[in-house]
């Protein structure tokens, strides 16, 4: 009972939404249309639900003196500050929830995903070896398509922008579309097995 | 002699970082710029939009990103605008990335002012709107039900320019800024569903991902990370809309010069590997 | 250099981040746990007022009644905390996954399996210009080619002998070129977002670059 019911939805939902596609009649529309508003709503108690997770667990780890509690005070503050900010300040562009957002939150997620600029660097010098001929074929394409990329490449030979453009329109979309199809096959495949009941999963311990 | 070449793939690791750094940095201080050649994909964006009647049907710009590839696209929203609003089209800005509802009312009103254009007769933007392909669905069936007010507070139907806008038929462009997978779901709901017309500008991460869609039309046209901004400058430069190229032209430079750096570091890291190779083996 | 403190506020905290390259330290840490606090007092803010304002509040506000079921399904997430009824979290999960996916079939199968067929195709408009280096024939069947083999190569129901070898060898070809390529564009992805933080800190903090 405890499993089939939640099962019983899914296959309901799911055949009922599959077939819903090809049919273009109004109750069907209005069906449609209840369900998108009602999955919103559903929405914002998966939020709150997240939410008690996390604030729990830095809670505990603060009242239990656990190993680096201190970053957990430091988290749990900065998560009151700015909401409290948002929802006592307001969420114009000169409150100052909008300032943090712009002058703390932005620069700190920007910079994190600027060091892998290093990273990539310092990876490329250490592991990429020509070792096979196909990692040989991986190196000359990455090296036309970067020369292909900038100013500097048509300096050196005028065809090359042109060559690279062939190499991503050409090869590279033929083995995208290859991939492209099996994430395609997998993601129907996927949904058939949620909406049949095979895969399970998401009962959890249920 | 082989001896100094087999430590060529013993660099510290610091050593990159900084010859990473400077590469970078000295392009930018010195301001070098130079033209670039304008892939097809980017070209059929900027004829699409260039196409679409002045003062006519708008556009819809989803800033569908998050701060961190803000360099990339930022750029991007750009130029579109003053595209845009240097031809007389309409805008309608939306976002379905939370953080990208910032970001988006940012640049919109900033442009906006540069052209003298207002709220609600030549632009509206309607901020983050929550629930991803809902959104997109919303839309396709009635836009005021999907943004019932604009990110100020004015209502939908308290807005002139939305006046006769009801779904994707009214819509001649969608345009996805997006750092992750977004086009590929206004494609699958917007783009198959409604037969929305759908162009994207991603980042040059996963601009490969979409040339398969480009080729069958599912993508209208494309901008590639921040070549396929500066492209995209470069040609509202060429067709009279705005004197001076931006910040992804000027960054070109220094772009040519890293990837160069990483060619080098690489080919130097081959070099040592061999080397030490053969030495070892005999 | 500037004198806006929120400048100064941005540029350290960037520095901050930057200083993981030396190694990890408390700097880092500190400006690590700084962001995610923020960022879920930020999605707190956004989801009173994106989510819960317009398909809750005004909803009851407008006596549209209907609503509470949705409202009802929802409260069933918080029997999570109820061991006994914890399985009734279940339903608003399967309503949600059942929607979502029998909403994506269909779509799914056009979009990334129809549409790609069709352009996989070999069709007439190709014989115009057998030669043409986009559009032509004979690139036409290296596409067709090309996706064949890469589909091949990722089928490991079956060991790769004889046909399926030739077809899979020739696949991985196809796939090293993508993934050279993907590789390039990578390299500029990092490299742009790089600039961005140094065009900041040298332009807007520090007025080195015009």
């Amino acid at each position: 009972m405890k499993r089939n019911v939640p099962l019983a939805i899914v296959f309901v939902l799911g055949v009922f939404f599959v077939v819903q596609f090809f049919i273009p009649s109004h109750p069907s529309q209005v069906a449609y249309n209840t369900m998108l508003e009602w999955d919103m709503a559903l929405l914002v108690f998966a939020t709150v639900i997240a939410l008690d997770s996390l604030i729990r667990h830095h809670t505990q780890k603060i009242m239990r003196r656990q190993g680096q509690w201190g970053y957990s005070a430091v988290y749990l503050s900065a998560a009151l500050l700015m909401a409290l900010a948002g929802f006592i300040g307001g969420t114009t562009d000169t409150s100052f929830y909008m300032k943090l957002f712009q002058y703390a939150m932005s620069p700190m997620q920007t910079s994190m995903f600027a060091i892998l600029a290093f990273y990539m660097a310092s990876a490329a010098y250490r592991a990429f070896r020509a070792r096979t001929a196909e990692a040989t074929l991986l190196l000359i394409s990455a090296f036309i398509v970067m020369l292909g990329l900038i100013p500097l490449g048509a300096t050196i030979w005028g065809g090359m922008p042109r060559l690279s453009e062939w190499l991503m329109q050409v090869p590279n979309m033929a083995s995208k579309r290859g991939i492209t199809f099996g994430i395609g096959l997998g993601a129907v495949a996927t949904s058939l097995k949620i909406i049949l009941g095979i895969e399970r999963n998401w009962l959890g311990g249920a | 002699m082989m001896k100094f070449l087999s430590k060529l793939n013993r660099m510290d690791r610091r050593i990159v970082f900084l010859l990473v750094t400077v590469v970078i940095l000295i392009p930018l201080l010195l301001n070098i710029q130079s033209r670039l050649y304008v892939d097809k994909a980017t070209h059929d964006l900027f004829n699409r939009i260039d196409a679409i009647q002045p003062g006519g049907q708008p556009i819809l710009i989803s800033f569908d990103y998050d701060p961190q590839v803000a360099p990339e696209l930022d750029p991007m929203a750009v130029a579109v605008l003053r595209h845009c609003f240097a031809k007389g089209i309409k805008v309608i800005g939306m976002g379905l990335q939370p953080q990208g509802d910032a970001i988006g009312e940012a640049i919109i009103s900033r442009i906006s002012k540069e052209y003298n254009k207002k709220s609600g007769t030549d632009y509206c933007y309607f901020g983050y709107r929550p629930g991803g392909y809902i959104v997109m669905l919303y839309i396709g069936e009635n836009v005021k039900k999907a943004l019932p007010q604009d990110y100020y507070g004015v209502s939908y139907d308290s807005l002139p320019m939305m006046k006769g806008i009801h779904n994707y038929d009214d819509i001649p462009l969608v345009l996805s800024l997006a750092g992750s997978t977004w086009p590929n779901t206004w494609i699958m709901f917007a783009g198959t569903r409604y037969k929305a017309s759908i162009a994207d500008g991603c980042t040059a991460v996963m601009a490969p991902e979409y040339y398969p869609f480009l080729q069958t039309g599912q993508l209208v046209g494309q901008m590639a990370g921040m070549k396929g901004a500066a492209e995209y400058e470069q040609l509202i430069v060429d067709a009279g809309y705005t004197k001076s190229k931006d910040i992804a032209s000027k960054a070109m430079s220094a772009i040519s010069y890293s990837h160069i750096l990483i060619i080098l570091l690489i080919v130097m890291g081959n070099i040592g590997y061999f080397v030490t190779r053969r030495m070892e083996n005999k | 250099m500037s004198g806006n403190p929120w400048i100064w506020l941005a540029a350290l905290l960037s520095l901050a981040i930057f200083s993981f390259l030396y190694k990890d330290n408390p700097t880092y840490k500190f400006a690590e746990h700084l962001f995610t606090g923020l960022t879920v007092g930020y999605m707190v803010v956004l989801t009173w007022n994106t989510y819960a304002i317009p398909y809750i509040v005004i909803p009851l506000q407008e006596h549209r009644w209907l609503i509470f079921i949705p409202i009802a399904v929802g409260m069933l997430y918080f029997t999570k905390f109820i061991p006994k009824l914890s399985y009734l979290m279940l339903i608003p999960i399967a309503i949600s996954l059942g929607f979502g996916s029998g909403l994506g079939i269909p779509l799914y199968v056009e979009a990334d399996l129809f549409k790609q067929i069709q352009g996989t195709m070999i069709n007439t408009s190709m014989l115009k210009n057998i030669w043409d280096p986009y559009n032509g024939l004979v690139v036409g069947i290296l596409i067709l080619i090309g996706t064949i083999c890469t589909i091949s190569y990722f089928f490991f129901s079956r060991e790769h002998k004889g046909a399926l070898k030739i077809s899979a060898s020739t696949g991985i070809w196809f796939v090293m070129i993508g993934f050279g390529a993907s590789f390039g564009y990578t390299v500029m992805a990092r490299m742009s977002l790089l600039i961005g933080r140094m065009q900041f800190l040298f332009t807007d903090w520090i007025h080195l670059i015009k």
